[in-house]
Parts: C-alpha cells; structure tokens; sequence
C-alpha cells in the first residue's frame, strides 16, 4: 500500500532545483512514514479530553485520553484532579463504590456537582453500574475495582473506548493508560501545635503502560483549588492569623 | 367585573400541623423554623414576642420554654391535601394559594345553597365533619368581588367584632360560630373595602416603594389615580395593581390540575404476596394512568403511591422524577415501595390488596415534549440514570450538593437522583468551620481511633485547653477503601484543640488536625474522653 502511494507522489513536480527536490523528497518520505505508522498502529488514536494544565506533566501526551483507564492509588484529590478537566468543560462525572468522597474538596478543585451522579455502594453490581455509566458520563471515578477477569476488563475498555468515556479508579488496574502516585509532599501553616493544615505541595511520579516515568508537582492552593507550582518563598507561619482563622 | 371568589383560611396552618404531628400540647410556645430564620410560630409565642423573620436565637431568648421545629414544605402540602379533596368533594374547582390558603369559585356554591354566607357555612361544616383541620385551627372565609379582595377579607374575618381601624361595618355583615367567621364584602364594595390598607398589602415590595415616594400609600390612592397614567408609569405590573385596587381584580379561580379520576387503583383478589407479582399485576394499571395523562395532555413529575395490605397495612410515600414518569417508572416506584430494601423475590411482610397511584404534580405535556431535533444532550443521562436506577434502587444514584454546616460530613449532601434538593445555605457564615481547604475523604460515620504520648497514654485535655502531653502517634484501624491496613503512624505535625460548641451538650468536644508520616492530614475529634477520626486530607 506504501508502495502505490510513494509512486503517485513521486509523479509531482519536477522543474525544481535539485536541492529543494532533494529536501521535498525527504519530507514526502516523512510525511509518508508517518502515515504508514498511522495506518499500522494497532489501536485507534482516542480523542483527547479537556485537561487541567496542572497535569500535562504527567499524562502520556499530555492529555487525557478518551477510552483511558487512569490509576491513582489511595490519593482522591489526584483522581479530582483528572476528572476536573472534563467535568469543568460541562461533561457529566459520576463517582462509584466511593461513599467517603469529599464533595466540597471536589466542587474546589473544579468538578461541576451540577453534573456529577453518586452511586455511592453498587455492592455486587459494580461492573454493571460502571458500564451503563460509562453510557452516559465522560468521567468515572471509583474506588478499587473488585476483582475482574481480564476478559471482563478488555470488555470494560471498549466500553470506555467506544463511549469516549474515561475511568479513574483509585485502586491499581493493570494496564492503565497512567498510574499517578504522590510520593511525597509538603503542608503549609501546620506545626507542632500550632496553626492548620493549609496550602499542600504534592509530588506526583506518573508511569504510563510502557513504564516511563513522568515528574511532576501540583500544589493545592488554601482555597482547595489547583494551582501550577511556583518556586515558593517560604513565608513564615504567622500564628495570630490562624488563631484568628480557627475562631 | 371581577367574580365572586370565596378565600378559605386557615391561620397558623403550618404550626398548628406541626405541633399536631409532633404531639405537642396547644400552650406551649411553638415555632416553625427555616434558614436559621423563624418561620412561623403558634400564638403563644406570638405573644411571647416570636415574629416571622426573627433568627433563632434571638427568638430563643424570647421563648426559651419554646419548642422549635424545621419547617418540611412537603409535610405541610401533604397535610393540606385531604382537606382540598374535602373540598373538591363538594365544589368542582379549587386553587390552592399555600397550604392553609385556597380559593373557591363563589357563584356556584351561593346559588346552589341560597346565599354566600350558606355556602361558607357548608364547607366550614364539611371540613370540620371530616376533621381535616388541626386542633385550634379556625377556619376565616372572606367572600368578595375577586382574588385578592377575597383573601384580604379572609384575614380580616373575625368572629365577634371588626377591627375598629378598618371602615368597613358599613359595607361588611360578620357571622361567626366559635373561632371560625365570615366576612362578607356586598359585590361591588370591594373597592371601598380595600381603600383604607396600605399598597404594601399587594406584595409588590418594588411598586410600593416608589408608590410610596409618590406619595400614594393607600390602595384607594392607587386606585383614584387615572388607569393610563399608571400603565405609563408602572407597565403591566402597575396596571393589574390598579385594577386591584379599583376592585377589578382580572384573575380568576385557577383550579388545581389534577383532577381525582387521574388517580388510577389496581385491587389484588386475591391478594399478591410478592413484590414482583404485585409489581407485574400493576404493569396495565400504570399504562392507564399514562394513557389518562396523555387524554389530558398531561406529564406527570412526582406520583404519590399508596399500597395497602391484605391486613390493613399502610404506606403511602411520594416519589419524584427529574423529568416525567413513563409506565416503566411507576412500576420501578411501586417495585421499590414495596420490597422496601428487601430484595426482588423476597416475600412481602404482608399479602397486597391495593395498589393506588395518585398523580403529584402534573405539567403540561407542551412544556417537556423534546423539541423537534431531539431533547438535548441531556437526555441520554436522564434516560441511563434512569436505568441504573432500575439496577441500584431509588436509593443509589444520589446527586452531590454542598450541605450546610460547620462539620465535613455536614457538609456532604447527597439526595436520590430526581428527589428535591433540601433549601440550605452552604455559604454561612459557619463560625467555628474548619479553616484551610476541605477535606478529600470523608468518613460517612467516624472510626473509633487512639491519641497516644510518647508514654503511650491516650492525650487528655485539661478544661483550660491544656494537652496532658503532645501528640506522638495515630492508630485508626483498618478502613475499607482508604486505609485497608489501618494506621499507624508517628505524628508529624499538630493543630488544635478547636473547641466545638455544640450548645447542646454540656461534654467538651475539640476537633485536632494531625499530620501522619505518609503525609496524609487527619482531622480527629476528641468527645468525652474518647478519640475519633473524621476525615482525611491528601
């Protein structure tokens, strides 16, 4: 098929320098390598999905991805994060087998609870709850997965796939298109006995499916939003204002 | 001409039902509270000094013996209803302005029982012979020409004397028995009759106002001033408050929609024991309750369901649809009314005998058919969540509001899928709130967890907010989904003791916000001696 391709190409104007002929070929060659890449690729190309900035550091791509299945173990406000994206551009999210999480933190972060479903204790049905989700919201947060064959899990991703669906499990799932970790953080305005839990630096290490490791930081702003991290000049914990704050 | 409308009113409606549901006795102090406001109070608080619109506290303080009561608008429509289907047994057309105010056609009922004043005394007798109407409630009808006339007759109907202020002997003849009474404003009076009240009584807080710096302050002002200069001046709004005042008030009776033969009633002979038998049995019934909407052109949004038992048992319990109920959605409500949270085949606590399905609220079906290219993007949530409904229960598909209050889990409010949003008021101001951002993980009921000092002793607190010794280690056990291995972790950091003032209680209970060595923050309260983990911040 490249074959017929390069030849028709190769039929194209002549009457050129050697040199641009020379440097039209190589990008004709180029562009022609791409689309044999594009053809061979075993899986389709998903559309991207509205992204925080914060996070373009950590996805593969830089975005979010259609069809995805994102891990984020134990860490709920990295799985906000993900779904603030889409669901701040208007797409419907829901939260399943997840009765302990955190609206208002949510609602900070950007999650619009205009459009977010809560199915909060599936109990046995939690694959059947998530496919028909998967139906009718872009975004789907959910504690972690019970146990699932693989065939049950290749049947879910092409659910999520043909829906342009993405599902953000706070468990692992072998395979995910990411799996998100903070590893390591710091907390403003808190000490020994003093203060409160204020402005939070998380570290995140993101591996995608081939196993490449992404770096990167989110800082979680006092208001509860999410903000890009800036070098910071460490201020110095000022105790009256808390004092004050905590009323 | 306006017509002739009869207002049937009800005072302290709201109160008395309430103090009547709650058992409480009729002398004592009762308020009826909404947004930390007072909403309606009995006459004994009244007299006590308990206004609408007073916040809580400061009506506590006025009646400290008082006992104080949410206002639930749901139970107060639900305990108005009977008394309207009292009603609608004897006149064909009824509105209902508010639980405990309706309005009744008056032509119909004076030339069928001879007079006006016999009228009002048929349906005062009709509603107290079906006891309809809470101990220590009057029943005050005001008949006039139109709405508003005939509603402000109503409040001013007393049993024995007018109120001397008001010049209206002349015009209005008073009949009373006990505490109910009629004031009856003579057809074409109603315009004398309202010319002495001031024109905030119309409840155009906007037009008043610039009435009022006008210089016109009375309804006879309003009505003296030529039509067209007040159409000019005010638009429509100013024009129907004219015509109300001059004693031609345009509106009508608008009779409630759902008239009773929508009701739709299926009986089991004989009686179905399981839920999906009864459920199934019901299925032709539910399509001829759609099918008499539809004759109506109707769509209904919540449905009323009452099943009653082969034994006499009872339950009745309204159910809501975010858009309009199909036959498939009343079958779901039936199915979930009835195996409550057993399962689908379980059997039933009793045998059923009747079923009966009783439209709620009805819309026109104009107003929600989709439009020519489809219903929105919408739909197709509406119409999945409505299967997973069918899948989890009623119960299970919940939407997300921000509640209110000071504590995390006060602040996670989760209602079915379709039901109301309770009116609350996230905002604030919530003294003594948590400061800082919110936390992410919320337990929905604390976990019993150990405080300890480098001693290993549990941390106490003195009662001037001294630590016995600072904190050295958090243990919660384990918690499924969030720390399935528990914890147990030195602690890195500290805040607190924020004393919590409950007002109720006279126990001590400090909320601390602890930093464990994974980084996780924990907000933990202390209540009576023992430690609990509330919430969980990443």
């Amino acid at each position: 098929m490249s074959l017929a391709f390069s030849s028709r190409v190769g039929a194209g104007p002549s009457g050129l320098g050697a040199d641009s002929g020379a440097a039209e070929r190589a990008g004709t060659v180029a562009a022609l390598r791409e689309r044999i890449r594009g053809m061979q690729r075993t899986e389709l190309e998903s559309q991207p999905l509205p992204t925080l900035p914060v996070l373009v550091d950590l996805l593969p791509g830089g975005v979010l991805r259609a069809g995805g299945v994102y891990a984020v173990p134990d860490a709920p406000v990295l799985a906000m994060a993900l779904a603030a994206g889409p669901s701040g551009a208007g797409s419907w999210s829901a939260v399943v087998d997840l009765p302990t999480f955190g609206i208002e933190a949510a609602e900070r972060v950007g999650i619009n609870l205009d459009r977010l479903v809560v199915v909060p204790t599936p109990g046995a049905h939690w694959l059947e709850v998530v496919a028909a989700l998967a139906d009718v919201v872009t975004v789907i947060i959910t504690g972690p997965a019970p146990h699932l064959s693989t065939s049950d899990r290749a049947r879910l991703t092409a659910r999520l796939h043909q829906r342009a669906a993405m599902l953000v499990t706070l468990g692992t799932w072998p395979g995910s298109d990411a799996e998100l970790r903070s590893t390591a953080g710091s907390w403003d305005g808190i000490g020994a006995g003093f203060g409160y839990l204020g402005a939070r630096e998380l570290r995140v290490d993101s591996t995608d499916r081939a196993g490449r490791l992404r770096r990167g930081s989110l800082t979680l702003a006092e208001s509860g939003g999410l903000t890009a991290p800036t070098p910071r000049i460490r201020a110095v914990p000022r105790p009256e204002r808390t004092l004050a704050g905590v009323g | 001409m306006s017509e002739r409308v009869l207002a049937l009113w009800m005072p302290d409606w709201g109160v008395l039902t309430a103090a009547e549901d709650e058992g409480i006795a009729s002398d004592v102090p009762v308020v009826l509270t909404a947004r930390g406001e007072v909403f309606a109070a009995n006459a004994v608080a009244r007299a006590l000094g308990v206004r609408r619109g007073l916040r809580i506290r400061e009506a506590q303080e006025r009646a400290a013996n008082a006992v104080f009561v949410p206002y639930r608008e749901d139970a107060d429509h639900r305990r108005f209803e009977p008394l309207i289907r009292v009603l609608e047994g004897i006149v064909p057309s009824i509105q209902q302005v508010r639980p405990g105010l309706c309005l009744v056609p008056g032509r119909g009922p004076a030339r069928y029982y001879g007079s006006e004043a016999a009228a009002a005394e048929a349906l005062t007798r009709a509603l107290r012979a079906a006891e309809v109407i809470p101990t220590g409630s009057a029943v005050r009808i005001g008949a006039a020409d139109g709405v508003f006339a005939a509603q402000q007759a109503a409040y001013r109907a007393v049993p024995v004397e007018m109120p001397e202020s008001e010049s209206t002997e002349l015009l209005a003849s008073v009949t009373g028995t006990e505490a109910d009474a009629l004031l009856l404003i003579p057809a074409g009076c109603s315009a004398r009759f309202l010319a002495p009240m001031p024109v905030t009584t119309l409840g155009e807080p906007e037009l008043s106002r610039v009435l009022a710096r006008l210089g016109v302050h009375r309804l006879g002002e309003l009505a003296a001033l030529p039509a067209a200069s007040v159409r000019d001046r005010f638009g429509a709004a100013g024009e129907q408050a004219h015509r109300i005042a001059s004693g031609e008030d345009p509106r009508r009776v608008r009779p409630r929609v759902p008239p009773a033969e929508l009701a739709v009633e299926r009986e089991f002979d004989p009686p179905l024991e399981r839920a999906d038998q009864a459920a199934f049995g019901f299925r032709a019934s539910a399509d001829r309750f759609l099918a008499g909407l539809a004759e109506h052109a109707l769509v209904v949004s919540a449905v009323r369901i009452e099943i009653i038992g082969d034994r006499g048992g009872r339950s009745a319990r309204s159910w809501l649809h975010p858009r309009h109920l199909d036959a498939g959605d009343v079958v779901d409500r039936v199915r979930w009314q009835l195996q409550g949270a057993g399962a689908i085949e379980a059997a039933l606590a009793e045998p059923v005998a009747l079923i009966r399905v009783i439209p709620e609220t009805l819309a026109a079906m104009s107003t929600q058919e989709p439009g020519l290219w489809g219903g929105g993007p919408d739909t197709r949530v509406y119409n999945g969540l409505t299967r997973l409904q069918g899948m989890v229960g009623h119960d299970g598909v919940l939407t997300a509001r921000i509640g209110a209050g000071r504590e995390p889990r006060e602040r996670q409010s989760l209602v079915p899928w379709g039901e109301r949003d309770p009116r609350t008021d996230p905002a604030g101001p919530w003294p003594g709130s948590l400061p800082g951002a919110p936390p992410q993980t919320v337990l929905p009921e604390p976990m019993p967890a150990r405080v300890i000092d480098a001693a290993g002793e549990s941390v106490a607190i003195s009662d001037r907010d001294v630590l016995s010794a600072p904190p050295r280690r958090l243990q919660i056990p384990p918690l499924p989904r969030i720390a399935p291995g528990g914890v147990d972790s030195e602690v890195r950091a500290w805040a607190g003791p924020w004393p919590v003032i409950t007002g109720t209680t006279a126990d001590r209970v400090d909320r601390f916000q602890l930093l464990d060595e994974r980084g996780h923050g924990w907000l933990v309260r202390r209540d009576r001696g023992e430690w609990w983990a509330e919430a969980r911040y990443d």
